[in-house]
């Protein structure tokens, strides 16, 4: 496992952005904070990155919002019984007229088995320029890990434990140019043993 | 492609041919221009100052074949997007400084002292008002008495502060000497709420009192 900088030595870009991101260990997290509470220009460094994180360019609240309305989606895709005749309806393809999705789920494949150091969550949307948020929640919907990201990939952090043989549900939410709330709808993933 | 990287930064790093650098390159800042920008207009001054902290950011990103870049390791640890926006303030930093000298814009360079032992100082007397410290004169002791007592009390919580764990010193530091409101600390340090920041507030603050008291420094505590 990679060291963290010692107390007195500067923490590197990497080593801040994995403090900022919650990815460090806790042995590693205690060294860089012992850093922090002695070097004044570091922790100005941090504070100001997170401030910074926080106030992304806007859309961020509404991501949020979007967020809370599609775990009341999958809240009630999870709780209501599957109801037949009549056509499937997709709840996740609002807002485009062309009934085309506008964020789609790539990997892990929905319903897939997947070895927990090669699992990566990935996704594609048009347009491209989102802030997603990536949602991790057990079989009964209860979030376990959230994270906002510009990117289209996540790999979840090491010091997040999931259990072995235990299903998984993830979806990614965005909010589109137009306001209209988008998600990739709930897939789900088993954790192999 | 390396797990955790961009597609846009895959591209980018693995582009050979002049044409195709310009053109991922391109596309690599149209991904991330927005919040490039975010991070030169933090460091405040005019549109003009902003654009130029922007073109740094952007100079010294693709220098060297993009050598900065290529330096984030998608180990799962950190997003991207949060390590360019740390880069991306160092660039920023580091322009300033070679324009303006070694302050840091964002500081109150006036409130808090750059030299270690004044800052050390500063602290002391802060965390000594918090616990009431400046009581001691009021017991009525001879003014040698008083400066020996207050002089004790001052080297046994200097001698207390350093003792703390890492992460109790780091939060003294934020609240005192950074003057950090209480939810943004408990976003620093990982807290659920502002509730658990004032209750570790209170354990440091007890255990800093209890250092004193085992000094001597018993008349001050009541």
């Amino acid at each position: 496992m990679r060291e963290i900088a010692v107390a007195f030595a500067h923490p590197s870009d990497d080593e801040i952005a994995a403090y900022l991101s919650g990815g460090l260990t806790a042995a590693e997290r205690e060294g860089l904070e012992a850093h922090l509470a002695s070097c004044r220009a570091c922790r100005t460094e941090v504070t100001s990155a997170r401030r910074l994180l926080r106030s992304q360019p806007k859309g961020r609240r509404r991501i949020l919002a979007a967020s809370f309305a599609a775990a009341a989606v999958l809240a009630v895709v999870l709780l209501a019984p599957l109801k037949s005749p009549g056509p499937p309806v997709d709840p996740y393809r609002e807002g485009r007229s062309d009934g085309a999705p506008a964020l789609r789920a790539v990997g892990p494949a929905d319903g897939s088995t997947v070895r927990r150091d090669s699992l990566r969550f990935t996704w594609r949307s048009e347009p491209g320029d989102l802030l997603f948020r990536l949602t991790v929640a057990t079989s009964t919907g209860d979030a376990v890990w959230t994270r906002d990201t510009h990117d289209t990939t996540l790999v979840l952090p090491d010091t997040l434990r999931l259990a072995p043989g235990a299903r998984y549900l993830w979806y990614v939410d965005a909010l589109d140019p137009a306001g209209l709330s988008l998600t990739t709808g709930p897939r789900s993933v088993r954790i192999a043993p | 492609m390396v797990p955790g990287t961009p597609d846009v930064l895959a591209r980018l790093l693995a582009a050979n041919a002049p044409t195709s650098r310009d053109e991922t390159w391109a596309a690599f800042v149209a991904a991330y221009s927005r919040l490039m920008l975010h991070v030169a207009r933090s460091f405040g001054g005019d549109h003009d100052a902003a654009m130029d902290r922007y073109t740094q950011v952007l100079e010294r990103l693709r220098q060297e074949d993009c050598r900065r870049l290529r330096a984030f390791v998608a180990d799962g640890r950190s997003e991207f997007s949060t390590w360019l926006v740390v880069v991306a303030q160092r660039i920023c930093l580091d322009h300033h400084r070679h324009r303006y000298g070694r302050s840091d814009p964002r500081q109150d360079l006036a409130a808090v002292p750059d030299d270690e032992r004044a800052a050390r100082r500063r602290l002391v007397d802060l965390v000594s008002a918090e616990l009431d410290l400046d009581r001691l004169g009021d017991e009525g002791r001879p003014d040698a008495a008083e400066t020996l007592a207050t002089g004790d009390a001052y080297h046994a919580l200097e001698a207390a502060l350093s003792l703390l764990a890492p992460a109790d010193r780091l939060l003294v530091k934020l609240r005192y000497e950074d003057d950090l409101a209480i939810p943004e600390i408990a976003r620093q340090l990982e807290l659920p709420s502002r509730f658990h920041v004032y209750r570790r507030l209170t354990r440091v603050l007890a255990a800093l009192r209890r250092a004193l008291e085992r000094a001597g420094v018993r008349d001050a505590i009541a």
